[in-house]
């Protein structure tokens, strides 16, 4: 278990950025991660004088599973208990990265010497702070992925969870439309739909059902009614020869 | 064949609005934003739409969406709800459009709708009768100039002996009492359009902006507004005294809520010339 801590301010998230940067004129963003590894970083970024404790003396789970991202999730989940605020707060999710989770994220994305600038920051970073970036950061989308599908009023309140973290497919075409991520009724009914369904089905099926939101509301409908437009759609894609 | 939408000056006569009225409040020890749609702003411009509203076929509904933590909820009317600040991270918007309450046939009458549309519909239920961009952003922590207005409220007060009367003594906000009902619902209608919004809060807003920094001058203010105003215009406890001069107190608004290269004169002009040229 590792203390909670956050960057001091996001001024200081902006001063290690720079220094990156700066770092990353003469060396490679792979270096930069060896580095990190090694502690090569750690007077500069992580001194007192930049970061904050908890107060409620949390700490960052150590993944018992680093290979499971549904098990990773839920760990993080239940540990932090954070609130929504908290959990899109470029302070935590920096220093969750750069700090305690720089191994898993190297191991969850396969980097190697070919890492460029652009995923280094997408991998490490928490930048820009809008729903988006909640779910593209590797630490923070763990988190968001659980709080959007956990229904303590369930047998198993990781029911929704566990159908969103069946595909990488699926995962990135649900979290990334806001419109069906966030409106839980309908997130439950999407994947109720396609957990009896192949993952990248979700490819076809998403853009037809945010094309229908777009004209038509669901607020009065179930979730079982929203499972029934969903199949009413793939029939009408299967018919159109679409699939 | 898609039917007309109100709010789509093409499609239907007339137009719609509304506005929210927010604030934040403590219930056990939790801080929550109160949203309530005021009904006394509330107008649908279009006979044929006001019968379908009052015949509840169609009905207003709301939604509210954060675009920082995913947050989302659909409302319908007037109700007023709270949200859990801690759910919600800085903006937020509020979304409001027609939706159909029940099936039902379509039936505008002449002068309802542009002749292209005339004809009958079968609406079901769910379907979305207005635009369904209307949106109101709420943004709780002010930083900028789209916001001053967010510490300048106004309501219709018929009884008032003048035209207007601004009270600078409530503790949120300041409120401008009008007495028109037509004005209320012109200036509400004309801050919900991008382009006429800023001439409103330069025009309107501006005249009571100017006036309550030189009250900031005042030992004795302790309002929440004027602390929020205060924080936009980087306040000088040192040079207290000077807000109360009226040249100073117009230059400290032309300078915290422009730049040097676009005055408070110069903003005004260009939004006119953006209206009329």
């Amino acid at each position: 278990m590792n203390p909670l801590k956050i960057f001091k301010t996001e001024e200081i998230v902006d001063k290690v950025i720079i220094e990156v940067d700066s770092y990353l004129k003469s060396k490679t963003p792979y270096k930069f991660v060896e580095g990190l590894l090694k502690g090569e970083f750690d007077d500069k970024f992580f001194s007192e004088d930049n970061i904050l404790q908890d107060p409620k003396k949390r700490s960052f789970p150590k993944f018992s599973k680093p290979q499971n991202e549904l098990s990773c999730a839920i760990e993080l989940f239940e540990t932090l208990k954070l609130t929504e605020l908290n959990a899109n707060d470029t302070r935590l999710w920096t220093y969750a990265c750069l700090k305690v989770y720089p191994q898993y994220i190297i191991n969850r994305n396969k980097i190697d010497q070919t890492l460029n600038r652009d995923l280094l920051y997408r991998y490490f970073f928490f930048k820009g702070g809008s729903a988006t970036t909640n779910v593209l950061n590797t630490i923070s989308k763990l988190w968001w992925s659980v709080n959007q599908t956990f229904d303590e009023d369930l047998k198993d309140p990781y029911q929704y969870t566990k159908i969103l973290h069946k595909g990488s497919q699926l995962f990135q075409d649900t979290t990334q439309r806001p419109l069906i991520f966030s409106n839980k009724v309908i997130l439950k009914g999407y994947l109720e739909f396609m957990d009896t369904k192949k993952s990248d089905l979700s490819k076809y099926i998403a853009p037809y059902f945010l094309n229908h939101i777009k004209s038509y509301n669901l607020y009065h409908y179930s979730k079982e009614q929203v499972v029934e437009l969903l199949e009413n759609f793939l029939d009408d894609i299967r018919k159109k020869g679409l699939i | 064949m898609s039917y007309p939408r109100l709010g789509n000056s093409l499609e239907v006569s007339g137009d719609f609005s509304i506005e929210f009225d927010w604030e934040r409040t403590y219930k056990n020890g939790v801080e929550w934003y109160s949203i309530t749609p005021n009904k006394d702003s509330f107008e649908i411009e279009n006979d044929y739409f006001l019968k379908l509203f009052n015949q509840g076929k169609i009905a207003l509904y709301w939604s509210i969406f954060c675009s920082k933590t995913f947050y989302f909820s659909n409302h319908k009317n007037f109700d007023q709800i709270n949200i859990p600040t801690l759910k919600i991270g800085g903006a937020f918007d509020i979304n409001y459009y027609f939706i159909a309450d029940k099936n039902f046939k379509f039936s505008p009458n002449d002068g309802d709708v542009n002749s292209f549309f005339m004809g009958e519909y079968k609406i079901e239920q769910g379907s979305i009768l207005s635009i369904d961009t209307r949106k109101k952003v709420i943004k709780p922590n002010i930083s900028d100039l789209g916001s001053s207005s967010s510490i300048v409220k106004f309501k219709l007060d018929s009884k008032l002996p003048k035209e207007f009367r601004v009270d600078f003594d409530k503790d949120k906000f300041i409120w401008v009492f009008v007495k028109n009902k037509q004005f209320t619902n012109k200036l509400r209608r004309l801050l919900i359009h991008k382009k006429t919004k800023g001439l409103i809060v330069n025009s309107f807003f501006g005249a009571i902006l100017i006036d309550a920094i030189r009250k900031l001058s005042d030992q004795d203010i302790h309002t929440a507004w004027s602390e929020d105003l205060k924080e936009m215009i980087g306040f000088e406890e040192g040079k207290k005294d000077l807000y109360e001069d009226f040249d100073y107190a117009l230059n400290e608004f032309n300078e915290s809520f422009f730049n040097d290269k676009q005055t408070f004169f110069h903003a005004i002009i260009k939004q006119l010339e953006d209206l009329v040229l």
